[in-house]
C-alpha cells in the first residue's frame, strides 16, 4: 500500500471534491469511481476525503446545522423548550424519532415508503432537568390523494406540526397520536394537532378510534369538546361551527364550551348529538348515521419501491390497500400486460413519439410493447377521446379500414386477472411538473362489452406528483417514427427510429382500478382491457407500466 | 428501564451522535441516495438492538460497530450491482474514519465562521444550494447566473472553505467575528 498520493495539496483537494460530487450524485463513471479508490489508498488521500465529507455533511445540515437562526447547540440535549427542527438530509434521523412510539415493526415498514420530510417539531412536556428529548409522537401514518392548501403534503410516517392550523383541500389523511388513538380527516378540513392528545377540529370531519389504554382522547371543536371514553365516533364540524358528534361504538363525552348551558352528556354507541352554537337549540340529539365514519382509508395504491442503476428505473415492489388491508406485493409477482394493439389518431404535435426506451437502446422497440418491470419503458402516447368508448374497440386488422380504428390500446394480461376486494391492476404513468398534477386522464374499457359492463374513467391517480410517495425516474430515451395518422404498434417499430432526450425530469405516479368499476362481477376474470386517454388536454398516457394483483395474499409480504 | 424511559433514553443517545454516524455512513458510502437509505437503516438497527446496549457503554462505539456492520451488509447485498469501493478499502475508509479524532461542533463552529466571512452571494449561492436544497441549474437561475459557473465557483469555494476551517481549528483560540 502506497502512503503517497500522486495528488498532493490544493489538487488533491480539488480533484477529490469532484470525484465525491460524482459519485455523490449518481454521476460517476467506472474511471471516476477507480480514480477515487486509488486516491483513497494513501493516508494522505483518506485525511482529506474524510474532511471533505465532514464539510459536505454539515453543508448538506445547512439549516439545521449551520444557519444562523438555529446553531448546533440548539440540537444538543439537553432541550428544555419546544423548539422546530428543519430537517433535510438530518431528517432520517429526526423522522425516526418522531416514530419511536411505534411498533419497530411499524417504524421500519413506514421508512421504505418514507422520504425526508420538511421538519419535525421537537417538544418537551418532561420535567426541564431530566436532560431528554420528546418528540411529537403525532404521525401521519398514511395519506389518500392528500393535498394542503399553501404546503407540501407530508410524508407519510413523518411527525406532524404542533399548534399549527392545517387546511387538508383534498383527500384524506390518518393521524395516528402517542395513545393509540386514531384519526381519519377528510377534505375539506381545517385541523391543528394542539397536544399529544389534543386535536383540535376547526371544520370538516374526523373519524377517532381509541383502542384500550387511548382513552381520554379530545377532539375539540368550536362548540364542544369530545372526550373519548374508550370508543369510535365521528365529529363533523359545520362552517357555522356546530358540531356533530356521532358515537359508533363505546361511549364519548361531550362538554359544551358554554357550561349554563347543559351537563355533559355522556353518548353510547348509536347516538348522536349536535352541540351548536346559535342562541337558541344549542344542544339536539340528532339522528344516528354510521355511514360518514371511516374505519379506514380507501383502498388505493399506496406506495411503491425502486431500483435502478441510478434511482429509479425498475418496479421493485409495490403496496396496495385491498379491501381494507394493506398489502405488499414483488413486481415480479404481479400479473404482466402486454401491449397486443395500438392505435394513435395522428398528431403533429406529438409526432408518433410512442416508444420509451432506456439510454443505450439499441434495438427496433418489439419487445418494449412486451410486460416488464421497467418503469421508463414502453408504447406510450395512446390515441385518446373525450368520450369513451362504450362498445367494442375496432382493432387492426386485415381489411379493417385505418380511419374507423379505436384510439387507445389493448392489454393483454399473461394470465387471467380475478375481480377481487379493492384494486385489481396498477397503471403506472409518467409526468413532469409541467403535466397535469394528478396524472394524464385515461379510460379503461372491456375488451368485448355487454349488458352490465361499462367503460370507467381514472381523473386522478392514488400517486400523483403532489404525493410524497411520487418516484423521480431515471432519464430515458423517446423512440419516434416517422410521422403517420391512425398508426398502430407495427408502425411504431422500426429499425430506423430517431432518438430523443427528453429535458425535464420525470415522476412516476400510479393508480389502482378496481374492476367492478367496469361492472365486472366479483370473482369474474378478465385477460384483456382497452385503455383510451381520455383526451382532456394536450397531454396523452404514458403507461409504462400495466400489472394484474394476483388473487389472494402475496407470500411473504404482508405488511 | 421502562420503554418509555428506554425510548427517551435512546432519542437524546441518537440526538447526540446523529452527525457522527451520519459523516462515518457517508465516508463508507459516497453517494448521497443510498448513504440516506443506510442511514435509515442504521436508525432502525440501532433502535431494534438498543436492548443490548448496556447502560454506561460507549454510545458512539457501539452504535459506530452497528454501522459498520450495516455498511457491510450493503455492500455485500449490493455486490450483483456496481458499488464505489472495494470491500477491503471501505474497511479501510471506515477505519480511518472510526480512529481519526473529530470534534463536529467545533468544526460547524468554525464552518459557519468561515461562511460568515464569504462575499454576501458567495453566501447565497451556498443558502439556495445548501439550505433551499435547489439544484446547481436552479440556484443559478434565481441568481441569473451561468450554471455551469455557479457549479465551478461553489467547488472552488468549498475548497478554500476546507482550507478557511483548517486554520480556524487550528488557532489556539478562535474568535467568531
Amino acid at each position: 500500500m502506497s502512503n503517497e498520493s500522486p495528488l498532493s495539496g490544493n489538487e488533491l483537494r480539488e480533484r477529490l471534491i469532484e470525484l465525491f460530487d460524482l459519485v455523490s450524485q449518481d454521476r460517476s463513471t467506472p474511471e471516476a469511481e477507480r480514480e477515487l479508490s486509488a486516491l483513497l489508498e494513501t493516508n494522505e488521500g483518506r485525511r482529506e476525503y474524510l474532511s471533505i465529507v465532514h464539510q459536505e455533511v454539515l453543508l448538506e445540515n445547512y439549516d439545521s446545522v449551520l444557519s444562523d437562526d438555529l446553531s448546533r447547540d440548539d440540537l444538543e440535549v439537553p432541550v428544555v423548550s419546544q423548539q422546530v427542527v428543519s430537517a433535510s438530509s438530518n431528517s432520517n434521523w429526526t423522522l425516526m424519532l418522531g416514530m419511536l412510539s411505534l411498533a419497530v415493526a411499524m417504524v421500519v415498514a413506514v421508512m421504505i415508503l418514507m422520504k425526508p420530510a420538511p421538519q419535525v417539531v421537537v417538544v418537551d412536556d418532561s420535567p426541564v432537568n431530566e436532560s431528554v428529548v420528546q418528540p411529537s409522537l403525532v404521525v401521519m401514518t398514511q395519506e389518500a390523494g392528500a393535498e394542503f392548501f399553501a404546503e407540501h403534503t407530508p410524508m407519510a410516517g413523518s411527525a406532524m406540526r404542533m399548534e399549527h392550523e392545517y387546511s387538508l383541500v383534498t383527500g384524506q389523511v390518518e393521524l395516528k397520536f402517542a395513545s393509540g388513538a386514531t384519526a381519519i380527516l377528510e377534505a375539506p378540513c381545517m385541523f391543528e394537532v394542539a397536544s399529544q392528545d389534543l386535536l383540535k377540529l376547526t371544520y370538516g370531519n374526523c373519524s377517532v378510534h381509541a383502542p384500550p389504554g387511548a382513552e381520554g382522547f379530545q377532539v375539540l371543536t368550536p362548540a364542544a369538546n369530545v372526550i373519548d371514553l374508550g370508543t369510535r365516533f365521528h365529529v363533523q364540524v359545520t362552517e357555522f361551527g356546530d358540531s356533530n358528534v356521532q358515537v359508533i361504538e363505546g361511549e364519548a363525552q361531550v362538554v359544551p364550551h358554554d357550561q349554563s348551558k347543559s351537563a355533559e352528556p355522556v353518548l353510547t354507541g348509536g347516538t348522536a348529538m349536535r352541540v351548536g352554537r346559535r342562541e337558541a337549540k344549542d344542544e339536539e340529539e340528532i339522528a344516528f348515521d354510521d355511514s360518514t365514519y371511516r374505519r379506514t382509508l380507501p383502498d388505493r395504491v399506496v406506495g411503491f419501491t425502486t431500483s435502478g442503476p441510478n434511482r429509479a428505473s425498475q418496479l421493485e415492489t409495490i403496496s396496495v390497500q385491498r379491501g381494507g388491508g394493506v398489502m405488499r406485493y414483488r413486481a415480479g409477482d404481479l400479473i404482466g400486460a402486454d401491449v397486443v394493439s395500438f392505435c394513435e389518431t395522428g398528431s403533429e404535435k406529438l409526432g408518433n413519439g410512442n416508444l420509451l426506451a432506456p439510454y443505450g437502446y439499441q434495438g427496433d422497440g418489439h419487445e418494449l410493447a412486451l410486460h416488464d418491470s421497467s418503469l421508463v419503458t414502453g408504447v406510450v402516447n395512446p390515441g385518446g377521446s373525450r368520450i369513451p368508448q362504450a362498445s367494442d374497440p375496432v382493432l387492426p386488422g386485415d381489411g379493417v379500414d385505418p380511419s374507423s380504428l379505436t384510439p387507445g390500446m389493448l392489454f393483454r394480461f399473461h394470465k387471467p386477472i380475478v375481480n377481487g376486494p379493492g384494486p385489481d391492476l396498477v397503471v403506472f404513468d409518467l409526468q413532469t411538473t409541467t403535466n397535469p398534477p394528478m396524472g394524464d386522464a385515461f379510460h379503461l374499457l372491456p375488451a368485448k362489452f355487454r349488458d352490465v359492463l361499462k367503460p370507467h374513467t381514472v381523473g386522478r391517480y392514488d400517486i400523483q406528483m403532489t404525493s410524497s410517495a411520487a418516484h423521480r425516474v431515471d432519464e430515458f430515451l423517446l423512440l419516434t417514427n416517422q410521422f403517420r395518422p391512425n398508426l398502430t404498434l407495427q408502425d411504431t417499430f422500426s429499425h430506423d427510429l430517431t432518438r430523443h432526450y427528453p429535458g425535464p425530469r420525470f415522476w412516476a405516479l400510479a393508480v389502482g382500478v378496481d374492476l367492478s368499476d367496469l361492472g365486472f362481477a366479483a370473482g369474474e376474470s378478465v385477460q384483456e382491457l382497452f385503455l383510451q386517454d381520455a383526451a382532456d388536454d394536450d397531454d396523452r398516457i404514458d403507461p409504462v407500466f400495466v400489472g394484474g394483483f394476483p388473487a389472494g395474499e402475496p407470500v411473504g409480504l404482508q405488511l | 428501564m421502562s420503554t418509555s424511559n428506554s425510548s427517551k433514553r435512546f432519542l437524546a443517545l441518537l440526538m447526540q451522535y446523529q452527525l457522527r454516524l451520519t459523516c462515518f455512513v457517508r465516508a463508507a458510502i459516497p453517494n448521497r441516495h443510498d448513504a440516506d437509505d443506510v442511514t435509515q437503516t442504521l436508525a432502525a438497527t440501532l433502535w431494534e438492538k438498543f436492548d443490548h446496549f448496556e447502560e454506561g457503554s460507549d454510545f458512539e462505539k457501539w452504535a459506530l460497530k452497528t454501522a459498520r456492520f450495516t455498511i457491510l451488509a450493503y455492500y455485500r447485498d449490493k455486490k450483483r450491482s456496481r458499488v464505489c469501493f472495494s470491500e477491503p478499502l471501505v474497511e479501510q475508509v471506515m477505519d480511518s474514519a472510526e480512529t481519526e479524532s473529530i470534534d463536529l461542533d467545533e468544526r460547524a463552529d468554525a464552518l459557519r465562521h468561515c461562511l460568515n466571512k464569504l462575499p454576501v452571494e458567495h453566501r447565497e449561492a451556498f443558502s439556495l444550494r445548501y439550505g433551499d436544497e435547489c439544484s446547481n441549474r436552479d440556484a443559478a437561475l434565481r441568481l441569473g447566473v451561468d450554471e455551469t459557473a455557479l457549479s465551478k465557483r461553489l467547488k472552488k469555494i468549498r475548497g478554500m472553505l476546507l482550507t478557511c476551517v483548517e486554520k480556524q481549528l487550528a488557532m489556539p483560540v478562535r474568535g467568531v467575528s
